[in-house]
């Protein structure tokens, strides 16, 4: 992990009379090797010179300026008001940056960190070789609420389901809104069998859910589970999980389907299979 | 008789040693170093290679910064020869590279290359460690075939334990070889680590026909931890714990 100090930060310099003006980048540590210097010189008197060092957010952090508006004997004329200010937009840029990643109406992740949450836990199966499930939840007849009760209906119909997934998931899965009606679910060190049972579990909560369209929201359910020995790109996990929810829809929705490519590679020739994985499991003790 | 073969082959040429694991995390760059010091000490002559291309951290553990390593060698024209470093837990090693992905997932090519550069520089040597990284890749593969002896470590856990069967199971399908000697890691006991082994061989004799060879345990000691967070190898800093003399049994069962 790179320390503090040695991160890199925009400082620009300015003379005494304000006639000139430097840029340079320099790491947190430099600065504050270089303020002690000048502020032994102006403790002993050796020198008059005050130092005016105006540190832009470019690539400093709270942390960084905490340290630096801390340091006595440099005066910060311009400093205060600028501080403040690098300080309120570090926290909109926070801000900004949950909004990217969180879908506003239902409060869940979006799309664009189903994908970043997916590359890391799929890099997490390869090293740890605990299999990672992931879901596709489609809402059957969700067109038809819309249609029939109007979108506001529909949104709170989403808002609701987006909190039945929050509930309904562990605290590792990741619940997210992929799109439109569409929810996928990634769960980490989860086998295909945990994850039927939570896909049961969401399907039976929806439909004794009370329901004002006719016919009913239910949920179509595609799983697909990636092992350390998947051949699957990341796009080729989620088109598996995604063709295994159309077969779903396909076969007559409200049901769960699995990904047909699992039980070839779960059990293809060189992995543990069924007999070899019992004697492993049953006499071990 | 497979002792005597051993000691020949000792003499003679480098013996180039594998050790994988299946599942990561059960301590395999560990007993690797500290087995390598361990033979060094007896007066070895031994190289330790980072074969956990993309995600190498042996470097680390041995609190050294290097400069260079096998990726410039694979990809640039830099002589093996000017990577090696001399660690001061007396053994040489080669430096891989940590989180280079072209490295993780190595070309076919590639991986005939780093054989040659690996054949090139073991002269001279009685001790080749590869440090294989976890997985059933195909570069994890082609290192156990490479090598003349297979060494495997798990812990008692039941993944571990799975894992290394799978690849076992999946070398033996593959190459035909039977050349696996276990190491049990963190166990409580000799008892516990026999009957880990013990696990792994019944179930080999059964699905696979062949027996592995059992080259002892290592039991969980703090003091491991204690080693890693000094950058120092265990052996040398604590060498009268419970796990450091393990680790010189184990050594004098590699060499007697």
């Amino acid at each position: 992990m790179g320390s503090a100090r040695n991160r890199h930060v925009t400082v620009t310099r300015k003379s005494h009379n304000d006639l000139t003006r430097r840029n340079e980048r320099k790491t947190v540590h430099d600065l504050l090797k270089e303020y002690e210097e000048t502020s032994r010189f102006i403790t002993e008197g050796t020198t008059k010179k005050q130092v005016s060092i105006i540190v832009l957010c470019n690539g400093s952090t709270p942390f960084d300026e905490e340290v630096l508006g801390a340091t006595p004997h440099i005066t910060m004329r311009m400093e205060d008001d600028l501080l403040q200010k690098i300080k309120e937009l570090h926290k909109e840029n926070a801000k900004l940056r949950s909004l990217s990643l969180i879908d506003n109406l239902t409060g869940l992740s979006n799309k664009r960190f189903f994908w970043m949450q997916l590359a890391t836990e799929m890099a997490r199966t390869k090293r740890t070789r605990d299999s990672c499930t992931l879901m596709m939840i489609d809402l059957d007849n969700f067109k038809c609420l819309n249609d029939t009760f109007g979108h506001l209906e529909g949104d709170k119909f989403l808002e609701e389901f987006g909190r039945i997934m929050h509930n309904s998931s562990r605290s590792t899965d990741l619940p997210c809104r992929y799109g439109g009606d569409e929810f996928a679910l990634i769960m980490p060190a989860t086998s295909v069998t945990d994850a039927l049972k939570t896909g049961e579990r969401l399907k039976n909560i929806v439909a004794d859910m009370p329901q004002k369209s006719n016919p009913p929201i239910s949920l179509s359910i595609g799983i697909a589970e990636y092992t350390s020995f998947s051949p699957y790109s990341m796009n080729e996990f989620v088109r598996a999980a995604d063709m295994a929810m159309y077969e779903a829809k396909g076969g007559g929705k409200n049901q769960i389907h699995i990904d047909h490519n699992w039980k070839k590679i779960t059990f293809e020739d060189n992995e543990v299979n069924r007999d070899e994985k019992d004697a492993l499991f049953t006499d071990y003790q | 008789m497979f002792h005597l073969e051993e000691r020949l082959v000792a003499e003679n040429s480098p013996v180039i040693i594998s050790v994988a694991s299946g599942k990561g995390g059960v301590g395999k760059t560990c007993i690797t170093i500290n087995l390598a010091a361990s033979l060094s000490e007896k007066g070895k002559r031994v190289l330790v290679i980072d074969c956990d291309l993309g995600l190498a951290n042996i470097d680390i553990m041995l609190g050294i910064n290097p400069r260079r390593n096998l990726k410039d060698v694979i990809f640039g024209d830099v002589d093996v020869r000017d990577v090696l470093i001399r660690t001061e837990a007396g053994f040489d090693f080669l430096p891989a590279s940590s989180g280079v992905r072209e490295m993780a997932q190595l070309l076919h090519e590639h991986i005939e290359k780093l054989k040659d550069i690996i054949t090139q520089v073991s002269e001279g040597y009685d001790y080749v460690f590869c440090d294989i990284g976890a997985g059933i890749s195909d570069t994890v593969l082609q290192f156990n075939l490479f090598a003349a002896r297979n060494f495997v470590i798990v812990s008692k856990d039941l993944t571990s334990i799975t894992d290394a069967y799978a690849m076992i199971k999946t070398i033996y399908r593959t190459y035909g070889k039977t050349s696996f000697e276990i190491i049990v890691n963190s166990v409580r006991d000799d008892d516990e680590g026999l009957k880990v082994f013990n696990h792994i061989d019944s179930i080999c004799k059964r699905f696979l026909n062949f027996s592995p060879r059992h080259l002892g345990s290592i039991p969980f000691d703090e003091v491991v931890t204690r080693s890693i967070m000094k950058q120092t190898v265990l052996v040398r800093l604590f060498p009268e714990s419970g796990a450091a003399v393990k680790i010189n049994q184990i050594a004098h069962a590699i060499s007697p």
